[in-house]
């Protein structure tokens, strides 16, 4: 699913800690103004501050430096759009029978298509040449058709649900170009991700992004992990 | 940098800079109302010259300004753990707090617990003395924008702003005038204010009752391009309720925070409107 590419390619073995953020106050002056503007600048930029602060603590052979911070170290925090929980979808269990490693791989639909697929394997080995090559994948494709389909159609569907729920408007556009559904996708994919490493989403959270796999030192890790409640998820 | 953890309440806070952020412990779970307030509205007097006919806590010329607040300020959060003091006071609720002959001593003693005073002002009394302890103790000072008193607010933002201050704008709001009113003190101190502090207008006290157009008041918060500078009053929480467009973290209100009067019996109640009678921790 080539529309996926660009999400995967971004998160792929990545770490992403999910900080259970309620919310961010200013400066206090009465007791009747409690109630502030959640997700601005202001609140990213204390929330930075405070990574700084736990980055600055952590000793070793190189001193961290907040210009590294959030560029070698870690992406830029980002604050969740949407809120996500699989656990409420109503047809999660059809979902995660054709979306899920463990599950589609008994899903009788999938068995079906697999045997027709080895079936036309054993009758027909895969010739030599591109021409012969590219239309001998192409029956095994149309043999995976009906399994495919249904997957798509139940990931679709899972996708039209959260953005109902999120009061977004549907702008996906069919189609296999990613380039196309750019807009899509952008509010998609942290969904994907979320299903894919089973963690919900919040709208409002943090979520801070390991700049690259195995970028944020041991100590710090441990550092942010014990002074702020959060969890962590490895993007495997 | 502080911290503040209520496991009971399901609560982990950091402040910094003068920012608190708040974190749930299990993030399935709210946050509820914390033992120990992380902040305090303060009352150290009931005296105002400011002559509002709508005070909604009735603060007057012949009110009292309440004795030995510095020490009542050391009885009261001295006896508290870090853990358990509040990060920040505000100072203001039921009178002019810079009127108060301890008013700097007061500042002083919260700044020596490790409390960050904030106040909020008519602009009527900022002397030389107030300003120069409100840069050495205050995080921020809230300039309440009366109609009434435009000379006075005028003058003190334009103080304030001079000595580089953090400063907010209380503003009430009421009727559509109310609203125009806001709109244009915003496009004139945008730049120079932290936050326009959205209040709304409250019977109580002594304030006669007028409804709020709370429609011009949405139709001007949707017409703001960045709400990085908008703050609303905890009772305005009802109103807020369905307006998840402006990206706005709503919790029951008063769970953080609490009402103290520096009267001889040091009352606690739940917020300067209410007032209702809650327990000291």
């Amino acid at each position: 699913m080539d529309q996926f590419l660009a999400h995967a390619k971004r998160t792929n073995m990545r770490t992403v800690l999910q900080f259970h953020n309620h919310s961010f106050v200013d400066l206090i002056t009465n007791s009747s103004s409690e109630l502030f503007v959640c997700n601005s600048k202001k609140s990213i930029k204390a929330f930075k501050r405070l990574i700084e602060e736990l980055a600055a603590g952590v000793s070793g052979q190189v001193t961290i430096t907040p210009a590294e911070l959030f560029t070698t170290i870690f992406e830029e925090p980002d604050v969740c759009r949407v809120n996500f929980d699989l656990s409420q979808y109503p047809k999660r269990d059809e979902f995660e029978s054709f979306n899920t490693y463990d599950q589609y791989r008994q899903n009788p639909i999938y068995i079906e298509c697999q045997e027709a697929v080895r079936a036309y394997q054993a009758a027909n080995p895969r010739p030599d040449g591109k021409k012969h090559t590219a239309k001998w994948f192409a029956k095994v494709r149309e043999l995976e058709k009906p399994f495919d389909e249904r997957q798509r159609a139940t990931e679709m569907a899972m996708y039209r649900w959260a953005f109902e729920v999120n009061g977004l408007p549907w702008i996906y556009k069919e189609g296999p170009n990613y380039k196309n559904n750019e807009a899509f996708w952008e509010q998609a994919g942290p969904i994907r991700t979320a299903v894919s490493y089973g963690y919900k989403l919040k709208k409002g959270q943090i979520l801070l992004l390991s700049a690259g796999d195995n970028s944020v030192p041991w100590e710090l890790m441990e550092k942010i992990e014990n002074s702020i409640p959060c969890q962590r998820f490895h993007l495997g | 940098m502080r911290t503040r953890t209520e496991e009971s309440a399901n609560y982990h806070s950091v402040f910094i800079d003068g920012k608190t952020l708040r974190f749930q412990i299990d993030p399935d779970r709210p946050i509820t109302e914390l033992r120990f307030p992380e902040f305090y509205d303060v009352g150290i007097n009931t005296w105002c010259g400011g002559r509002c006919s709508y005070c909604y806590t009735d603060a007057k010329a012949a009110g009292v300004h309440f004795p030995q607040i510095a020490a009542k300020i050391q009885q009261f959060f001295g006896a508290m753990n870090l853990n358990e003091r509040p990060y920040q006071v505000a100072l203001g609720g039921s009178g002019e707090a810079t009127a108060h002959p301890e008013f700097t001593a007061a500042l002083q003693a919260f700044r020596e617990l490790d409390i960050i005073p904030n106040y909020t002002t008519n602009g009527m009394h900022l002397s030389d003395p107030v300003l120069d302890a409100t840069i050495e103790y205050c995080g921020g000072v809230a300039v309440s924008c009366h109609p009434h008193l435009e000379r006075h607010w005028r003058d003190a933002i334009r103080k304030l702003c001079q000595l580089k201050i953090k400063l907010n704008l209380h503003v009430v709001v009421s009727d559509r005038e109310s609203i125009q009113q806001l709109t244009a003190l915003f496009q004139e101190y945008q730049p120079l204010v932290d936050y326009f502090v959205i209040l709304p207008y409250m019977t109580a006290g002594r304030a006669a009752k007028r409804p709020i157009d709370f429609q011009a008041l949405e139709a001007w918060v949707d017409s703001v391009q960045d709400f990085g500078n908008i703050a609303f009053g905890s009772n305005l929480f009802e109103f807020l309720g369905d307006k998840a467009r402006w990206d706005l973290s709503l919790y029951p209100p008063e769970i953080m925070s609490k009402y103290l009067i520096m009267d001889d019996g040091l009352s606690l109640y739940n917020n300067s409107f209410q007032m209702k009678r809650v327990h000291r921790p």
